[in-house]
């Protein structure tokens, strides 16, 4: 039975970009906590800053990142690590992440099995020669891989293929905790199904806690306990999956979720959200979404509104519920 | 009815060679890639046509045969009862003025060194329209029409300035200004935000109510498909596998692969799911030298002994689509 | 009629100032610190050559001077040669020679070159067929040894030379463009001008080598270095033209007294080491500006 304590808690992280236009706020003061066990998605379109908090977990960004604030993973500032630190007993080991391009994450000019080789050897080097071939042999076998992939060339995998064997790697020195980044994005719906299929089972027979990011609600609705929703780097709302996309809070949240046309036919028009994302070099200094909500009033243009529990559970960032807050006390 | 059809398409085929080796020259050998295969459907004015199917399919090809920027290897088209095959020089600068196409890549739309404006007044002056006075006036309007204002603002500005939905939205009005009759629509938001897509979506549909525009709509989500189109058609490997009223193929899809399409189509929130996902396994090959048969045989759950042998021919077979397949002889 | 259409917020993608193509070129240029010191020596050459008459106003050929005398002596700074003429004066006349041949050529080379390459690149089939095949020919061809059988054969003033060394260096030209036209032909904005009925020549020129010809704008860099010295090879086999001041006949002539007379020979050789590496670097500066863009972190 795995016990509820956050095995991951984003305390106040802020990320920024040095650019020659100026300094991009990226991620600005997320929190945010991974119960053991759970499947958390974070959702959000292009500069919601997703996949910039999966790179700063495995201390992956490039060198003119600033990061601030406090990554605890089971209790471990992961900030504070050193590389020499971080490879041999975090990245891999307790950490991995499965990117979404894989025929560009993997050296197209090695073949599949001499990779997984050198991942082990460097993440685990105190693993043998047999037992390495014995835990590859483990991790294909747990993604439904034939051995024969071993001796192919990722040009020579389809996409399907190219995606489990991202996984397996992910999965090759056991880790409690895997990022999904935009894994299933550029497959086809049946083969994205069957790889969401897989993730599902793999998460109960790893005994895995899970980051999935993605863009597409569809994706977050199948594999997730959890969902964030995140605005340019901000948290919007964090809710269980059901109580989102039955009862969703914030207006991005549910302008995204009405911006998706249905499977089961649509009541007159989808509507989109208009404007566009705010220049991140120079971002608003109340709500980052209050320039397009059609909510929006003075004071959410002014002040950052707190990101409050309006249910056990369900938190919302937007002036709106803070109101409702204060009021209630 | 193909008298007042505007497109009509007969036996359309589009095979690639590929070259593969010493061997093969010697002997003489071909091998084809069969993009296309008999494909044959006709569409009148004031219609949505929607080509759903995976990469490889052969969607975008029939898009690009349908605007003349790829021949076809066999078969016919006609446009308003003309054959397109015949067209050069005039007659073909003529027929362009008439059949437009919109792309998937919104970045790459447009030369990266002239502005929004010269690109724009390009497109008039190909075809001689208005006089240089008359351009400017005329791109303005039909920019602000489709919700661009202040226009100038936009046609001041490089390609690299606009954001991914307002570079497809002026795409499309660089269509517009030739005053087509037909449109293709390549994915056209697939490479967008979810947020930003309902406004391309709807800009179509108000070109089909409002000037009666005949789109082909290509795609391989099918609830876009379902969103903006009146038929919907499936392909597989380079053919129709079914194709009828879009409520019908999401109500009740006939063929195998519609169903798997179908069923493996993610749910959005409390969307009703359509029953079991249909599971198919394999993944779908490159259509090089096909043999007589049905192309989905050796991955279709239902498949017998005739569907190896014979290829299937689009019949209604009875019912409200037509279908490719043994199953409803 | 578009009530559904929602008027887009024009909101402002890029910084306040935008940067124009000039700038957003010359910065990168600027970081590359090898292209501005290139551009420097080059800024140098260049003006030696247009002040040469102000600078050494007695001519390259003034004789009446005293012969090998060293450096310093006489108001000569740079020392004279075996027929008592001025090193500094032939040294900045012979700039513009060698300025002139390496501009001369390249250009050659870059306009055959461009228009070859992007019509095979764009055309395809039997265009691009037959074209590559013309471009290897003229790779195969060694300029060096074309250049001896031309100048043994019509003589050898510096206009052969010149359309020799640009007649053989295109094909490197070619195939770049070559490459670029091919990249470029399958963008999306050349497929939708397509889709518009725009010609293919007019797309072929205003659109593809405009777009395609930034490396080849580098490369021509490196083809004005190796015409300076092809030809300075050329003068210093006595081939070259004898009427003209130029640097490799300098080193030639001063070859024999190169132990007792150094000056004579091993300062043109500096001028014509500065000269192509200023081209080089100017050369690396550009592809500086053209690759690591994609290789620098955006935020």
């Amino acid at each position: 039975m795995s016990q509820h304590y956050p095995l991951i808690d984003l305390q106040n992280l802020s990320i920024s970009y040095s650019t020659p236009r100026g300094m991009v706020s990226a991620v600005d003061d997320v929190s945010l906590q991974i119960p053991h066990g759970a499947s958390i998605g974070l959702v959000g379109e292009s500069g919601s800053g997703k996949s910039t908090i999966a790179l700063a977990l495995m201390r992956l960004l490039p060198p003119n990142a600033r990061v601030t604030g406090r990554m605890l993973f089971d209790g471990t500032d992961l900030t504070l690590q050193t590389e020499t630190q971080l490879n041999r007993g975090w990245r891999w080991r307790r950490l991995s992440m499965v990117f979404q391009k894989s025929l560009s994450a993997l050296s197209p000019v090695h073949r599949v099995g001499a990779q997984m080789h050198d991942v082990l050897a460097l993440h685990e080097p105190g693993l043998r020669e047999a037992q390495r071939e014995a835990r590859i042999r483990e991790v294909l076998e747990a993604v439904h891989l034939p051995d024969r992939v071993l001796r192919s060339y990722p040009f020579e995998l389809s996409g399907g293929m190219m995606q489990r064997t991202m996984i397996a790697l992910g999965l090759l020195c056991n880790p409690p905790f895997v990022i999904f980044d935009e894994a299933t994005t550029a497959l086809d719906v049946i083969t994205q199904a069957q790889i969401l299929k897989e993730i599902e089972r793999l998460k109960d027979e790893f005994d895995l806690t899970t980051m999935v990011i993605s863009h597409d609600v569809g994706v977050i609705n199948a594999v997730t306990d959890i969902v964030a929703v995140l605005y340019a780097g901000q948290v919007m709302e964090v809710a269980p999956r059901e109580r989102f996309f039955s009862m969703p809070a914030h207006p991005y949240s549910r302008a995204l979720i009405s911006s998706v046309p249905r499977l089961d036919g649509q009541q007159g028009r989808i509507t989109g959200i208009p404007g566009s994302l705010p220049d991140l070099t120079n971002p608003p200094s109340g709500c980052r979404f209050a320039p397009r909500c059609p909510h929006a009033t003075p004071e959410c243009m002014e002040r950052t509104p707190r990101l409050i529990e309006i249910e056990p559970g369900h938190l919302v960032r937007c002036t709106e519920f803070a109101m409702k807050d204060k009021t209630d006390r | 009815m193909s008298e007042t059809a505007l497109i009509d398409v007969q036996d359309l085929r589009c095979l690639f060679p590929i070259r593969k080796g010493l061997g093969d020259l010697l002997a003489r050998r071909a091998h084809n890639v069969h993009a296309v295969d008999s494909v044959s459907f006709s569409m009148q004015r004031g219609e949505i046509v929607a080509l759903v199917g995976e990469s490889g399919c052969g969607k975008s090809t029939i898009g690009r045969m349908l605007v003349k920027l790829q021949e076809p290897t066999d078969g016919a088209i006609r446009f308003d009862g003309q054959d397109v095959t015949t067209l050069s020089g005039e007659s073909l600068k003529a027929f362009r003025r008439r059949a437009q196409i919109i792309f998937q890549n919104p970045f790459e739309a447009f030369d990266p060194r002239l502005t929004i404006g010269a690109s724009l007044m390009q497109a008039l002056r190909i075809h001689d329209i208005g006089s240089k006075a008359d351009r400017e006036a005329l791109i303005v309007s039909v920019m602000e029409r489709s919700g661009l204002k202040p226009a100038q603002d936009f046609l001041a500005r490089y390609p690299h300035e606009l954001s991914g939905g307002q570079s497809q939205r002026i795409a499309t009005v660089r269509a517009m200004l030739l005053s087509p009759d037909f449109l293709v629509a390549d994915e056209p938001v697939s490479m967008l935000d979810v947020s930003v897509r309902a406004d391309i979506l709807n800009q179509l549909l108000d070109l089909r109510d409002d000037e009666g525009m005949a789109i082909v709509f290509i795609t391989h989500d099918l609830s876009v498909a379902r969103y903006v189109a009146n038929r919907i058609a499936v392909m597989y490997l380079g053919m129709f596998v079914e194709i009828g009223p879009a409520e019908e193929i999401i109500a009740n899809p006939r063929h195998p692969y519609s169903r798997a399409l179908l069923s493996n189509t993610l749910p959005v929130g409390d969307e009703a799911r359509t029953g079991e996902p249909l599971e198919i396994g394999g993944e779908v090959p490159t259509p090089v030298d096909i043999k007589p048969g049905c192309r989905f045989a050796n991955r279709c759950p239902f498949a017998f002994d005739r569907c190896r042998v014979e290829t299937p021919v689009l019949q209604p077979h009875g019912g409200k689509t037509d279908v490719a397949c043994h199953l409803y002889d | 009629m578009a009530q559904s259409l929602v008027t887009e917020a024009a909101a402002p993608i890029a910084a306040p100032r935008r940067p124009t193509r000039i700038r957003a070129f010359w910065q990168p240029f600027v970081e590359s610190r090898m292209g501005p010191i290139g551009l420097g020596i080059l800024i140098l050459v260049a003006l030696a050559a247009i002040f040469a008459p102000v600078i050494s106003p007695e001519g390259p050929f003034a004789l009446g001077g005293p012969r090998l005398a060293a450096p310093g002596t006489d108001g000569h700074i740079l020392g004279t040669d075996h027929l008592g003429r001025d090193i500094l004066a032939q040294i900045v006349y012979g700039a513009r020679v060698s300025l002139t041949i390496g501009l001369v050529a390249a250009s050659i080379s870059l306009v055959v070159g461009v228009l070859i390459g992007s019509i095979a690149g764009y055309c395809g089939g039997w265009v691009d067929i037959l074209l590559s095949r013309l471009t290897d020919m003229f790779l195969i061809i060694p300029a060096f040894f074309l250049i001896i059988v031309v100048v043994a054969t019509l003589g050898s003033g510096i206009g052969y030379v010149m359309v020799v060394i640009g007649l053989t260096a295109w094909p490197t030209s070619a195939r770049l463009m070559r490459a670029q036209a091919l990249s470029l032909r399958e963008r999306t904005f050349v497929q939708a001008l397509r889709a518009l009925g725009e010609s293919g020549p007019r797309i072929l020129v205003r659109h593809i080598i405009p777009n395609g010809i930034q490396p080849l704008i580098a490369n021509a860099s490196l083809d004005i270095a190796a015409a300076i010295l092809i030809e300075a090879g050329l003068s210093f086999i006595g081939l070259g033209d004898p009427n003209k001041a130029t640097w490799g006949r300098m080193i030639f002539d001063g070859r024999t007294t190169i132990t007792t007379a150094w000056w004579a020979s091993v300062l043109p050789g500096v001028a014509i080491i500065v000269t192509v590496l200023g081209f080089y670097l100017v050369g690396d500066g550009i592809s500086y500006v053209l690759n690591p863009r994609s290789r620098r972190v955006r935020g």
